[in-house]
């Protein structure tokens, strides 16, 4: 109840704000439209997050009458994966990004009254809060059972004991991590997309690149530290065996990360080729790409809502491994008018700016710093706009009349195979460009020492295995590309440290880019099964299972084993343990695999493995009701399972199987016992001769108990069969310098760090001519009278 | 016009045919069983697994088998490269990627789709009507 009432309340809250911040904006600057503006943002704020702690609490106390925490977690639930089912479904992922969005908002609204844009930047800012704070009264997770499911009759305040828990596959430490960075990295998009749209309105085509500058580099560096987290998740507890599968939700995450990243690379052209005034001296000039930086901006934003309504509406059901929903039509109704509302907004500002934003146009030369950064960007473009077509093929054939089509994964690794050559070898040769011109025989002598490294580098590739001409060449750009960065990083270092973002953050990027040459194209896969005990040689180890440990003791809902394989190598040995677990999820009718991984620097050994099962052992036989087995070792014997017994269930703790045995021209009824808590069965004899019969399992099926499965075990003294070893079949793959993959990412997230910085000192010289503006609300003077902003201005 | 526009629409033009003849090479199609048999082409399938009739996976061929109905009704056995899907038994549908070979579907890949996340299911939730989950997805 409270949740509900809170999350109405910082809804109400934030249209306010909305309305009097837009008022603000476009009547005038009144200070009472201020104080309402913010009084309605912090209380939206600690309204909602008085809401997320109400569904946090709710969870925490399994209060599973509320329809998305009986969906989403369960009585036993660890602690912390408790706190994850927060974020485990729809309408959680939703609270979380509108949480993300709202604590960021408190230091947009610092920000933004430091520089001087509060009123237009928090307009649009409340404009993307209220929206997500409709989509969560609209689609709440506050929903009871009986609300939201009112076909089944549930009575009102029927509490379900137990809730259906999380997916046992999520259940790791890393469902904790990567989710929160995630949304932290979209909601900190909104902010680029915010000052772009207050600089359309405010007029001011030059400062707000400037000020979105440090947003659009944090936007990047947190979204790319969450897709490589979703990744290592990937590769290191749901063994999908990679770290890319270009899934539509990986992509979704990729596509506004590329967007976001082309747009900082056109906004320090911007910023350079321009200029502002320091400390109130000198005037502004707009620079170079005004246009394109407006319209990437409201790009890049869209990109992160077009991603949300891919994954999010249900329209790409079957074509995820990321089980998102099915279609839900207010989703998808509210994502579609939530994209076409802020897109909209913004085209609508560009053309209405169309005429002043033509003035400021500047030839660029072609052997120029700026030139490669719009080469760059542009390249970095194609490949957003790549998958975002590869993902939308779904959706678009359709509405073309054509039947249903999507694309196979390599469609995207080839499209990015020249275009990441294109990057490296700007990524490189950019850093040797200087801004405005550059002496092209200059230009060429500073190449050829990195060129010489390179191409000797490249050899190396080769020497290593790198065969394939493609990706020859993709080495020798990453190789070029980390040489230069590595060098003039270096020559930075010694001089002036706080330009060494860029150097890191593209010489990461090479690093990255090495890795995925050798783990997408070189590593190796062989299929194996192991019997326990019994060595077997493969990629130059001695394998051996050394059978299985349970690891989870203390929980009833599941059983994890880690399965020990022996690996030995030169004398020395070392373990891995590939786990396979059961769960009452899925009423244990299947095994949940998690990998095991050895590590290592030049390389990962990675065990995923398939099955479990025996070798040797008495013969058995799994069989349904009425279902008939042959004896293996004495074909005269035919053994039917005709039911199961429950009768000593309760006061003894046994099941039994009830069985005819049938020879020749004889019939016998015999039943045998397990005992449920520790498994262990009592033979029973068949008459007239040495057979036993066991009932040593059963698979029940839930959802139809008369399928359920009794397994029987023959043994014989006559007929001794060997001992019963277990066997482990597994994947087992290299992957070479896969380290350099994660390794790269980190480096490159350290750059972008390093750059958020720099800018944020520089900004620093700026602001000091607009603090002003915060105190006494009104703004600049427009250049011309703008029916939009009419009204607006000093002294209200 | 100057040369820099030339090159920058020449590289465009050179993009989008690339990407278009790409789009067109890697498409995967959704069909049905009769429709991909007569195809031959590596195809995409969305439906059900035949539960009564099992599913088994052999070590040593690395092969996991099972048999699907389709949307149309049809039902063909597959045979999977590699081990049984993630949630594979509780999947309310499934998606095979492969091509039909001697009236058998060869699957190359497999989506399981599961009902419990990020979506609403509501199964075994009323008390007074709790004897059955319905297999068909259905509430």
């Amino acid at each position: 109840m409270a949740g509900s009432i809170f999350l109405s309340l910082a809804f109400a809250m934030a249209f306010t704000s909305l309305l009097s911040y837009g008022l603000a904006t476009f009547k005038g600057g009144a200070a009472r439209y201020y104080r309402i503006g913010r009084f309605g943002f912090h209380g939206a704020v600690i309204s909602f997050m008085f809401a997320a702690a109400a569904l946090m609490y709710y969870i925490l106390g399994h209060q599973f009458q509320y329809n998305y925490i009986y969906e989403h977690s369960s009585n036993n639930l660890p602690m912390l994966l408790q706190i994850a089912s927060f974020y485990a479904g729809q309408q959680g992922s939703f609270m979380l990004w509108t949480l993300m969005t709202g604590l960021i908002g408190v230091f947009v609204l610092g920000y933004a009254q430091r520089t001087g844009y509060e009123k237009e930047v928090m307009t649009s800012y409340m404009l993307v809060m209220t929206f997500l704070l409709l989509i969560l009264v609209i689609r709440s997770p506050f929903t009871t059972i009986w609300g939201a499911h009112p076909e089944q009759n549930i009575p009102a305040n029927f509490i379900p004991p137990n809730g259906r828990g999380l997916n046992p596959q999520l259940e790791n430490l890393w469902i904790t991590i990567h989710p929160p960075i995630l949304f932290t990295g979209f909601a900190a998009m909104t902010v680029p997309f915010a000052f772009a749209i207050a600089g359309l309105l405010k007029r001011d085509y030059q400062r707000w690149v400037t000020i979105a500058l440090p947003w659009a580099l944090f936007g990047s560096m947190v979204l790319g530290f969450g897709i490589m987290l979703g990744g290592w998740w990937a590769y290191e507890t749901l063994g999908w065996g990679g770290f890319w599968a270009w899934d539509p939700v990986e992509n979704s995450s990729l596509i506004p990360w590329l967007a976001c990243v082309s747009l900082v690379h056109t906004m320090l052209v911007q910023k350079r080729t321009g200029s502002i005034p320091a400390k109130g001296n000198g005037e502004t000039r707009v620079g170079g790409l005004v246009k394109t930086n407006f319209v990437l901006a409201v790009t890049a934003f869209g990109l992160v809502l077009y991603s949300t309504y891919l994954t999010r509406s249900g329209v790409l059901g079957d074509t995820s491994v990321h089980s998102f929903v099915t279609a839900d039509n207010i989703y998808y109704a509210l994502l579609v008018i939530f994209l076409l509302l802020f897109v909209g907004i913004g085209i609508f500002l560009i053309i209405r700016r169309w005429r002043d934003l033509k003035l400021a146009t500047l030839s660029i030369p072609i052997l120029s710093r700026e030139n490669a950064l719009v080469l760059g960007s542009a390249t970095l473009l194609a490949s957003a706009l790549v998958v975002v077509l590869g993902t939308s093929r779904p959706i678009i054939a359709p509405l073309f009349g054509m039947p249903k089509v999507s694309v196979q994964a390599d469609f995207y690794n080839a499209i990015h195979l020249p275009l990441s050559i294109i990057l490296l070898l700007l990524n490189g040769l950019s850093m040797r460009l200087k801004w405005r011109t550059t002496e092209p025989g200059q230009f060429m002598r500073q190449l050829w020492p990195p060129l010489a490294i390179s191409l000797a580098g490249t050899i190396g590739l080769l020497a290593l295995g790198v065969t394939d001409p493609i990706y020859l060449f993709l080495g020798f750009g990453a190789v070029l590309a980390l040489v230069v960065n590595v060098q003039t990083g270096y020559k930075v270092l010694r001089g002036n440290r706080r330009f060494i973002g860029a150097y890191v953050s593209h010489a990461g990027i090479a690093l990255l880019m090495l890795g995925i040459i050798f783990t997408a194209r070189y590593s190796v896969l062989q299929h194996i099964r192991l019997v326990e005990g019994e060595p077997k040689q493969l990629f130059g180890y001695s394998l051996t299972y050394r059978g299985a440990v349970r690891t989870d003791a203390n929980r009833t809902d599941r059983e994890t084993y880690q399965h020990i394989v022996q690996m030995e190598k030169g004398g020395s040995t070392t373990e891995v343990r590939p786990v396979v677990f059961w769960s009452d999820y899925n009423n244990r009718e299947g095994a949940f695999l998690e990998p095991g991984i050895l590590y290592g620097p030049t390389r990962d050994i990675y065990l995923s493995p398939k099955a479990v099962d025996q070798e040797g052992g008495d013969p058995t036989a799994t069989l349904r009701k009425g279902e008939s087995a042959t004896i293996p070792f004495d074909k005269s014997f035919v053994v039917r399972f005709e039911k199961f017994d429950m009768s000593r269930a309760q006061a003894e703790g046994l099941q039994g199987a009830v069985m005819e045995v049938k020879a020749h021209d004889s019939s016998t009824y015999l039943t045998s016992y397990r005992r449920i808590s520790d498994g262990k069965s009592v033979p029973v004899q068949i008459p007239g001769s040495d057979i036993t019969v066991s009932m040593v399992g059963l698979n029940a099926d839930k959802s139809n108990l008369a399928n359920s499965q009794a397994i029987l075990m023959f043994s014989s003294p006559s007929h001794p069969s060997p001992p019963a070893k277990a066997a482990l079949t597994l994947d087992v793959s290299i992957k070479p310098y896969i380290s350099l993959v994660w390794i790269g990412v980190i480096i490159m997230v350290g750059g972008f760090f390093f750059s958020i910085i720099r800018r944020r000192k520089e900004l620093a010289l700026y602001l000091p001519e607009t603090t002003a503006e915060a105190a006494s609300p009104g703004g600049q003077k427009p250049v011309r009278p703008d029916p939009l902003t009419a009204g607006a201005g000093p002294g209200h | 016009m100057k040369p820099k526009y030339i090159v920058t629409m020449v590289l465009a033009v050179l993009l989008v045919a690339g990407v278009m003849i790409a789009l067109e090479n890697k498409k995967l199609e959704y069909m049905d069983f009769n429709s991909a048999q007569s195809s031959g082409r590596r195809v995409q399938i969305a439906g059900t697994w035949v539960k009564e009739k099992g599913a088994t996976y052999d070590p040593a061929s690395n092969e996991f088998r099972f048999t699907m109905r389709d949307g149309k009704g049809a039902e063909l056995p597959v045979v999977l490269d590699g081990a049984r899907p993630n949630n594979f038994e509780i999947s309310t549908s499934i998606v095979a990627t492969g091509i039909v070979e001697n009236s058998r579907f060869h699957a190359s890949n497999i989506l399981t789709k599961c009902p419990s996340k990020y979506e609403s299911s509501g199964k075994e939730l009323n008390p007074y009507n709790n004897k059955s989950r319905n297999s068909d997805g259905s509430l």
